[in-house]
């Protein structure tokens, strides 16, 4: 038992869970209002882009590549996507906008992948050249106003509930249908990443180059599929949040890259590759959300809130390594070797 | 016995520089075969054509009843030759299992992974030599003997015939390479080969059955690890003689200050109790099994760890170490065992790293300090050590290990020390620099400087200490005279529980 | 790769059209005064409200009147555009600069040459006769609060947003409008600045909903702040409860003026501006004077301040803000 106890304490998710607890318990004890139904919905509602964004770019990051240009795909993706609709007179719902973009999504996270991959770049490089050249592009080619000319079909996105709660003060609201596409995407992922023969290929790959071509993995395959898995739901993540917020918006993301990525490795993903998982970059972008959000309810000062949010991440990097070295003390070494020394 | 495989004529050039000139070699199902020679001797060039990785320029490649003139790597590994490089090629972020078992999945083509499946596959593979290692366990917290054992049941999954080991026991302690050792004869009792690369002559003749020697591109021996004894295949492999060093034994004197004196230090769960005393004229040994705190000690002595209790003396003076810059000023040097990540940098030339501790002593006033003006010290030791290096201005990085070693020391001795302690300073280095490094330790304690040697070579400790302490726990469980002892005797008492 | 073609094709003709104006221009210059006004980007429907008001001077003053802009707003661009007007020979520029020290060398040069260049919404400039803005920050910060507190009924917790902290005017309006408050509505109190991060109000201000339940009004910097705003409080069902003022246009807080989630959008009218600027250079070009308190004959110009700026250039300020509400959005199409 004991040895349970410490294998379910050696796994950094089950930490992170016990943390986003502790500090939603700590902020509901300061403004009651936190801990309402109504809260817990809207936090997972705004957590929603960000997980689909933070599972996208997980296994480019098992690879060991950093990827910045998903937030462009997603503004630029949904803008197109808008636009071609709207040229054809679409009154439809959420459909059509993922039907264009998901694909236009995926091929163009395909061609990062290409270009770092055949060339030999890091992802990271040709990503900052896409990230511009995305924005850009949305801003001179297409229109660097926001568009609030939404279709018939899409308007009422933003009150498609699953589940309904009535609160006292935001009247109605309930868990957003898009949820379903985060649990969808993270399932998927998940058996991907674990029981298909490629989804290992990104921890081989990430934990040991040399070890996966050996093995036969072809490293730029495997960045490809990572950068069209990246591409697509990072264009599901722009759609979603655009018909959510009800415009869209030429410059949708620009920025909330750092936030995606700092959720994902709060989440125990490995910046260098080869380690994270699916549940990780959930509670991660939970984590980020309870934090970021939580402030206002506890009234901090919001000139402070980006500094205070800073203060807590670093506090939490600080304290999950301790963490690890504090296990790594206890369980030692393994194995033959384990009987040295008593 | 049936022979599994057999190379003929085999030569290989680069460029003008021939790696392998008309090698010839047989191994027969079930064989130990050690291959040996010093570094740039072309076993590398060998081990890289057997698993496909290089073509050969000339001959023929005879495995079972099929022959290549070319060997491709997958037909290699088809064919049932694993090679098990230093590093082990394992992927520190996966499970045991997946580690053993994954890359027979990919080979098979399928699409989806049957973790039943993986699992019973690694188990059967990994409990054919150990039942010791969990198969859960993440690969990057196992020790490197672990790892070295996953390696081995990932090549024994992927139905190897032949185990090529590249220096398998050079990340390993004495007691890891005896377990290694029943494997390796467990193995052989299954009728699968293993070529044995080192140039650990003593470990070769031991688990061997037979053994070829290199040197220069050329098999120069070949025959029965049973009849070579290891001074002829000392001359075989360097193509000289090489002298033992002969001790002259130092009576400690008595009434002589010493040099350094430890009085209970204590820094557990390292080490504790550790009284000690090293005289001027004296080479101490410390040995002991890995984690039995030789390391840390080192390590405490310099003012990298901090004792929580105890005292060190230096000529009679109580001193606090509380930094190696503390350490370098009383006049003690370290050369560390890792001399590439903890010793040297490699980029620069070796006058630089020569001089670099010295720079407080050399610079002028303000701090100024004028490189060229100093160029003639890197040049001093390069010939005083016997560098192999055109000139002081070589990078480090286009030395030989031997070399490189010599380079630390010259660092250390640069600061003019009186103490100079050594971790395992011959760790990779072929046995004629070994040699040249053994004789200029003797050397140094000829001029006054007391050494403590770390190491876990037995030969090593006997040839160069006077004095050899063996750690247990953390404590000191023997103190001998190295003439009192012999290899198997001192051998018995590292091991002993 | 089809679409992107064309719209490079668009996009060339577009500058090349408007090239083609200038030259048509030049031909007829010789009978009336040439007033040429630049702007960052023709692209925003912003400005192509403000060539409405441009086009409307020309009619009513007989001159030549036109605006230009880069398709995409860009300095470099922009000040190529000048050259090419100073190459022409206008007689006035009015240009409203996307970056103001990129823009100043141009200006020189126009000035130099005998050009009178009159600038707008760049009130640090160097180099100009004059900078005409629609009101000064302090005096529009305060008749935010104004029009926030009559509909609060001069009492209860407000919120305030900006775009990002960093955005100085947004932080002039504010604090003007909190001290505002402070020196005149004892029963209001600002429960804080918060950032919207200019597309993220509606966020905030859920949570604020939540965290703060006594919050009674709402005072927004960015034109999306009130439309972020707005739609929580819709959604919450607070629109009458919950008083929304800020900067916004109808294009963007439209159907939110109509429910009445957002009370009141102020803004100023680009058109006016506009005009204004260009009643500006036609005094100086006839000779006249502009004075402190002057009428410059356009709504919200009617009673001028001029402050000289600390690089000497006189600033004009207006009180040139509109207030549209659902009664009045109709008017105002930008």
């Amino acid at each position: 038992m004991p040895n349970f106890a410490r294998r379910l304490l050696g796994r950094h998710e089950v930490i992170l869970f016990g943390i986003v607890i502790v500090i939603s318990i700590v902020i509901g004890v300061f403004n009651r209002a936190f801990l309402s139904l109504a809260t817990i919905f809207e936090i997972l509602r705004g957590a929603i882009p960000f997980a689909l964004m933070g599972l996208g770019i997980l296994p480019v990051l098992l690879l060991g590549e950093v990827d910045i240009s998903f937030v462009g795909v997603a503004a630029t993706t949904s803008l197109v996507a808008h636009t071609l609709l709207h040229d054809m007179g679409y009154a439809g719902g959420i459909g059509g906008y993922i039907l264009i973009a998901l694909p236009l999504g995926a091929a163009i996270a395909l061609m990062v992948g290409l270009i770092s991959g055949v060339f030999r770049l890091p992802v990271f490089a040709v990503s900052l050249g896409f990230w511009l050249m995305l924005y850009g592009f949305n801003l001179f080619f297409i229109s660097p106003e926001m568009r609030f000319d939404l279709p018939e079909g899409l308007v009422g996105f933003y009150n498609h509930f699953l589940i309904k709660v009535q609160d006292p003060i935001v009247g109605e609201t309930g868990l957003h249908v898009a949820v379903v596409y985060v649990l969808f995407a993270a399932v998927a992922i998940w058996v991907v990443l674990r029981h298909t023969v490629i989804g290992r290929g990104f921890y081989i790959m990430g934990g040991n180059r040399e070890v996966a071509v050996r093995t036969g993995y072809n490293l730029v395959k495997l960045l490809c599929v990572a950068m069209a898995v990246n591409g697509a739901l990072a264009a599901l993540a722009g759609v979603l949040q655009c018909a959510y917020k009800r415009f869209f918006d030429p410059i949708l993301f620009r920025g909330a890259e750092l936030y995606v990525i700092a959720a994902v490795v709060i989440g125990g993903t490995s910046i260098t590759g080869g380690r994270g998982s699916v549940i990780g970059v959930l509670l991660g972008v939970i984590f980020v959300q309870v934090i970021t959000r939580g402030l206002i309810y506890l009234g901090v000062e919001p000139t402070w809130q980006q500094f205070v949010v800073g203060c807590m991440l670093v506090i939490f990097f600080i304290l999950t390594s301790l963490r690890a070295r504090l296990l790594g003390g206890l369980s030692g070494r393994s194995g033959l070797t384990r009987g040295e020394g008593k | 016995m049936a022979t599994f495989l057999c190379v003929e004529h085999i030569s290989k050039r680069f460029g003008g520089v021939i790696a392998l000139a008309d090698v010839s070699l047989e191994i027969e199902h079930g064989q130990i075969v050690g291959l040996v020679g010093e570094n740039g001797s072309g076993k590398s060039t060998l081990i890289k054509i057997l698993s496909g990785v290089y073509t050969p320029d000339q001959g023929v490649i005879y495995i079972k009843d099929h022959h290549y003139k070319r060997l491709a790597p997958i037909q290699a590994i088809r064919e049932g030759i694993s090679v098990i490089y230093q590093d082990f090629a394992l992927c520190p972020n996966l499970s045991v299992a997946e580690n053993i078992a994954i890359a027979r999945w990919v080979f098979s083509g399928r699409r989806m992974i049957n973790w039943r499946h993986v699992y019973q596959e690694a188990e059967k593979a990994l409990r054919q030599i150990t039942d010791q290692i969990p198969l859960e366990a993440e690969v990057g917290q196992l020790s490197a003997a672990d790892r070295q054992i996953v390696a081995i049941a990932r090549a024994l999954l992927e139905q190897a015939q032949l185990i090529i080991m590249d220096e398998p026991t050079t990340a390993l302690t004495e007691k890891e390479i005896a377990s290694l050792f029943t494997i390796l004869r467990r193995l052989r009792e299954e009728g699968i080969a293993v070529l044995f690369v080192s140039h650990k002559l003593h470990e070769v003749k031991e688990i061997c059955d037979r053994i070829v020697v290199l040197r220069d591109g050329r098999k120069v021996y070949d025959g029965a690890a049973a009849e070579a004894d290891i001074e002829t295949l000392q001359v075989y492999m360097t193509g000289r003689v090489v002298e033992p060093v002969k001790l002259a034994a130092h009576p400690p004197a008595g009434e002589q200050l010493p040099l350094l004196r430890a009085k209970e230090l204590t820094l557990k769960p390292h080490f504790s109790g550790i009284t000690f005393e090293l005289r001027r004229n004296e080479v101490l040994g410390i040995t002991g099994l890995l984690g039995s705190g030789r390391r840390e000690l080192a390590l405490a002595l310099i003012g990298v760890l901090r004792p929580t209790s105890g005292e060190i003396e230096i000529e009679g003076r109580r001193v606090k170490i509380k930094h190696i810059w503390d350490a370098w000023k009383l006049g003690i040097a370290y050369v560390p065992e890792d001399r590439i990540n903890e010793g040297l940098h490699l980029p620069c030339p070796i006058t630089a790293n020569v001089i670099l501790p010295s720079l407080p002593r050399l610079s002028g006033t303000l701090g100024f300090f004028n490189y060229r003006a100093h160029r003639n010290l890197g040049e001093r030791w390069r010939r005083e050590l016997g560098i192999k290096a055109p000139s002081a201005e070589t990078p480090v990085r286009n030395l030989s290990g031997g070399n490189q070693q010599r380079v630390v020391l010259a660092k250390c001795l640069a600061t003019e020390p009186k103490i100079l302690v050594l971790n395992s300073p011959t760790m990779g280095v072929d046995v004629a620099s070994k040699a040249a490094i053994h004789r200029f330790i003797r050397a140094l304690c000829e001029k006054g400087i007391g050494i403590i040697l770390i190491s876990d070579d037995i030969p090593e400790l006997l040839q160069t200490c006077d004095r050899i302490l063996i750690l247990k726990r953390g404590r000191i469980a023997h103190r001998l005279y190295s003439h009192e002892v012999t290899e198997t005797l001192l051998h018995k008492m590292l091991m002993e529980e | 790769m089809y679409k992107r073609l064309l719209l490079v094709a668009l996009a060339l003709a577009l500058v090349l059209g408007s090239l083609g104006d200038v030259a048509g221009i030049a031909a007829e210059k010789s009978k009336k005064l040439v007033i040429a006004v630049v702007v960052k980007s023709i692209a925003y429907r912003w400005f192509q409200r403000m060539a409405e008001g441009v086009q409307q001077f020309a009619k009513d003053y007989d001159v030549i009147a036109f605006l230009q802009g880069p398709p995409v707003a860009d300095s470099a661009q922009q000040v190529a555009l000048i050259e090419q007007l100073i190459a022409m020979g206008v007689d006035a520029i009015v240009n409203v600069p996307y970056g103001v020290p990129e823009n100043e060398p141009a200006q020189k040069e126009a000035m130099d040459n005998g050009i009178i260049v009159i600038t707008h919404e760049a009130a640090t400039t160097r180099y100009a006769h004059y900078d005409l803005e629609a009101f000064d920050n302090k005096s529009y910060g305060e008749e935010m609060m104004r029009q926030l507190a009559a509909r609060m009924g001069y009492e209860g917790d407000y919120v305030q947003f900006v775009g990002s902290f960093t955005n100085a005017s947004h932080m002039e309006w504010q604090e003007a409008a909190r001290a505002y408050q402070e020196a005149n509505y004892p029963k209001m109190k600002s429960l804080g600045i918060f950032e919207s991060k200019e597309t993220e109000a509606y966020t905030v201000m859920k949570d604020l909903l939540k965290a703060y339940p006594t919050i009674r009004g709402v005072l927004g910097s960015s034109a999306l702040d009130v439309v972020g705003a707005g739609q929580a409080i819709q959604e919450a069902g607070l629109n009458d409860q919950i008083a929304v003022v800020g900067t916004s246009i109808v294009s963007y807080a439209g159907e939110l003026l109509k429910t009445g989630a957002v009370d009141l959008a102020m803004c100023w009218d680009p058109a006016l501006a506009g005009y204004a600027a260009c009643v500006v250079a036609y005094k100086l070009l006839m000779g006249e004077e502009i004075t402190d308190g002057m009428d410059l004959g356009v709504p919200g110009y009617e009673n001028i301040r001029i402050v000289i700026n600390e690089h000497g250039v006189p600033v004009i300020y207006g009180t040139g803000w509109i207030l549209i509400d659902a009664s009045n959005m109709d008017q105002y199409n930008f």
